[in-house]
């Protein structure tokens, strides 16, 4: 009898989350696959190189994989909240929760977002906030985002992850790092660009590192990222230009301790191979230590 | 009254063995369609049913020497009356006695028969009655303003069946009897309580043994004359249209009465003992009549009905004498002690003058008044749709039906400052629907009515994976409308238009409308 009458209560209502509305605050959230490292396509096999292999470019592929997890650790919070209807509807805003979080027992999980319009009733801004508590303790912030412009694919934004926040409820993982990590994004234009801002942090696999990534529409761009060397034991900061095909240069520096060592030059092609060596330092492997080492020729650089 | 009794008590003096060496021929004809200016009938195509069914089980005809037309044209029932006649030409000149038999149940007027868009002068068929190859030609006609059929140049109807002058003739019956279900100037009456004209009804109700007045197992042309005739002016003496007299022309030379049915080939049935007294009706497994027993204590009665289950009731005072019967090749009594006794609202003969059924695909779209509704989140879909409907079940004219429907499309959503956002949605209707139809011709029928629906949307953007499926569903009450012009038989093009209230409260509250159009084809189930 009780389900008869649920029954026929649930046919008596108007139900259903059939909203322009909700789509037009979830298209200004912006995507994984959006705010990605896309590097040219690798290669697909190593032909013999005349230098050598191009292994520091190599490394910007491994350190474009490891902010492409991170970023994906940052919205994949954002993302849980695209397949849940909204808990309450205002003009101007959505809420969804609180409710429980599953992965953390103890933990309500309360996520708001609010938006402005221009006089056009175009929306210029919005803003985004994953809160968290453990009650009765109050709900503090574990990821703020201010989008900017109508829709993501077009848009500004930055999303800050508050780690500290996430330790302090006692939900945070070990490789998380200790501070707040910061994405800003500008799909405004050509280029499209990217950064991850771990500056004060370590984590994701990341040294800390204000990482950046450009690309332009027509496959060509330019990344900046860091990693440490095991050969040297230093730190690299590489600045690398490549076009769409995958041919590229780069421009690295060494911190080795206290002492900086740069700049570096090294130009590739389209197959992976070093076309060009310009390495006071000796610090590039095919230079086998000889100081100053100059390989191949720059005109061969793209 | 008294012409139609002294038929019976002629008849009654009368017994003659009219089966033997007889050939029968019978022409059943149905028709529910009378073209311009008439109303479609609602049971002519059953009681022609009926005829045919004890004519060919009691009457005597077999089945290849029986036609049973529905849905005629005049053309057909000429070139059937030539058939028939033919047929009968052949058997008298291997010196059978021939009889032929036509029955029609349809429009009359303006001293035609109409059948559909044709017609067909009552003279012309009873010339061609007068004129067919047989012994004994009977014409039964079932139909407004049929009793023109008897006014005959030349010929005048008799007070009664001169049959005891007829028995003095040392030869077998020969010649013309013409029965109309009413005068010339009078309407034909169908009745939604029995599910039948009055007249075919009583008819039949005789022929299968209630006018067995003799009681020699044998129903005369006279006895169902003079049955038909007293149970049809008693019945119809309180409607609205006043009673209906049948009327006949007999012009039978020869010796004694014609034999229309015979019961004792049919060896089941219902016996109703001398002691019974009242009237019995009994019902078919649709809760149709079938017949009915005006049964006088002191005489028993028999009714050769066909074997099968059957209801029988009887009303006592404020309440009804009921019980289920079923006839096999043994006759079974129906005593009043065996019967069980209920309240009046059990009667299961209400609504018996039988539901319609019917069947309409169809196929249309929906519009939403409201332009920013139309904007993705309910734009314009194409539907296809099925619907059961049930005519005459509720009330005469009134009908109701169950529909389903699914349809969906494609559609652009567009958000400002949004780059537009493909969508691709479904839609998925259930409604309950009451109309009330108004015959405006034979074949055009315009309805009017209420629908209750149950709404099912969805969506999704295939172009953005990001975005989830959304749904919304609710209840629609609204109005509708249909044109329905009937082509056939039993298919019917129906254009149908809908208006819907709808309610929508995920973005606010706002109350939209919209409408549904929808062009179909109708199928009449049972008929």
């Amino acid at each position: 009898m009780r389900s008869v009458c649920s029954t026929l209560l649930l046919l008596a209502c108007a139900c259903g989350n059939l909203s322009n509305e909700d789509v037009a605050f979830l298209v200004a959230i912006p995507q994984k696959q959006q705010l990605h490292v896309q590097l040219p396509a690798q290669p697909a096999a190593q032909n013999a190189c005349a230098i050598g292999p191009a292994d520091i470019y190599a490394s910007a592929r491994t350190t474009g994989d490891s902010i492409n997890a991170g970023v994906d650790a940052i919205l994949a919070l954002v993302d849980s909240i695209l397949g849940v209807t909204p808990t309450s509807r205002d003009v101007d805003s959505r809420t969804w929760g609180p409710f429980p979080d599953s992965q953390h027992p103890g933990v309500q999980v309360q996520v708001v977002m609010t938006r402005e319009l221009d006089a056009s009733g175009t929306p210029w801004r919005f803003v985004y906030t994953i809160s968290a508590a453990r009650p009765p303790g109050a709900f503090i912030p574990l990821l703020e985002g201010e989008f900017f412009g109508a829709q993501a694919r077009s848009g500004i934004g930055r999303v800050t992850l508050h780690f500290e926040s996430s330790r302090q409820l006692g939900i945070a993982k070990p490789t998380d790092p200790a501070q707040p990590a910061r994405i800003y994004y500008d799909l405004s234009s050509d280029p499209h660009t990217v950064s991850l801002d771990l500056t004060s942090n370590s984590g994701f696999g990341l040294v800390g590192f204000d990482y950046a990534f450009a690309g332009y529409a027509d496959g060509h761009g330019r990344f900046d990222y860091a990693f440490p060397d095991p050969k040297s034991g230093c730190l690299l900061e590489v600045t690398t230009n490549f076009t769409a095909r995958g041919a590229g240069r780069d421009v690295f520096r060494a911190l080795c301790g206290a002492v900086v060592l740069g700049d570096v030059q090294q130009c590739w092609d389209v197959g992976g191979c070093l076309t060009f060596v310009d390495d006071p330092f000796a610090l590039t492997a095919q230079c086998n230590g000889l100081k100053p080492c100059l390989l191949g020729t720059s005109t061969a650089c793209p | 009254m008294n012409r139609a009794r002294a038929l019976c008590a002629a008849a009654l003096l009368t017994a003659l063995p009219a089966l033997a060496s007889e050939r029968r021929f019978a022409l059943v004809v149905g028709d529910s369609h009378g073209g311009a200016g008439t109303r479609p009938l609602r049971y002519a195509e059953r009681d022609a049913r009926r005829m045919y069914g004890i004519l060919t089980r009691l009457g005597g005809v077999r089945a290849e020497d029986a036609r049973l037309i529905t849905d005629a044209t005049a053309e057909q029932v000429r070139d059937a009356i030539v058939d028939l006649g033919a047929l009968a030409a052949a058997a008298r000149s291997h010196g059978d006695e021939t009889v032929l038999v036509v029955y029609y149940s349809g429009h009359a007027k303006d001293g035609d028969l109409r059948l559909g868009q044709t017609r067909m002068p009552l003279t012309e068929l009873r010339e061609a009655l007068q004129n067919a190859p047989a012994d004994v030609r009977i014409g039964l006609l079932d139909s407004c303003q049929s009793g023109a059929i008897t006014r005959a140049k030349g010929i005048r109807p008799a007070p009664a069946f001169d049959v005891q002058k007829a028995a003095q003739s040392s030869t077998r019956p020969h010649g013309l009897v013409l029965i109309a279900s009413s005068s010339a100037d009078e309407e034909s009456q169908e009745s939604d309580d029995i599910g039948a004209s009055f007249f075919t009804h009583y008819l039949a109700s005789g022929l299968l043994g209630d006018a067995d007045t003799s009681g020699d197992g044998k129903v005369t042309l006279a006895e169902a004359y003079a049955y038909a005739y007293a149970r049809t002016v008693g019945e119809t003496a309180e409607t609205r249209a006043g009673a209906q007299h049948p009327v006949y022309l007999y012009d039978l030379g020869g010796a004694g009465d014609v034999v229309l049915t015979e019961l004792s080939p049919a060896r089941g049935g219902l016996v109703f003992p001398a002691a019974a007294e009242g009237v019995y009706v009994v019902l078919d497994g649709s809760r149709r009549a079938v017949a009915e027993v005006a049964k006088v204590r002191g005489d028993q009665r028999r009714l050769a009905l066909a074997p099968g289950n059957y209801v029988v009731k009887k009303r006592e005072g404020d309440s009804l004498l009921l019980g289920d019967v079923s006839v096999s090749d043994a006759p079974v009594e129906i005593a009043d002690a065996r019967l069980s006794r209920r309240p009046l609202s059990d009667d299961p003969q209400k609504g018996a003058s039988g539901p319609r059924f019917s069947v309409l695909g169809t196929g249309g779209g929906q519009f939403f008044f409201d332009a920013a509704a139309r904007n993705g989140l309910f734009p314009p879909a194409a539907l296809a749709g099925v619907e059961l409907a049930t005519r005459d079940d509720l009330g005469h004219q009134l009908a109701w039906g169950l529909d389903v429907a699914v349809g969906g499309g494609a559609a652009t959503l567009t958000l400002p400052g949004v780059t537009p956002i493909e969508e691709r949605f479904l839609e998925l209707g259930a409604g309950a629907s009451l109309w009330r139809d108004f015959y405006m011709s034979d074949s055009l029928t315009f309805s009017l009515g209420a629908r209750l629906a149950f709404l099912y949307l969805a969506r999704n953007f295939q172009n953005h994976p990001e975005l989830p499926n959304q749904n919304f569903f609710t209840l629609t009450p609204g109005a509708q409308t249909a044109l329905t012009w009937r082509f056939s038989n039993r298919w019917s093009a129906v254009a149908r238009a809908r208006v819907n209230y709808l309610f929508y409260n995920v973005d606010g509250s706002q109350n939209l409308g919209y409408a549904e159009f929808a062009l179909g084809v109708d199928y009449a189930l049972g008929l």
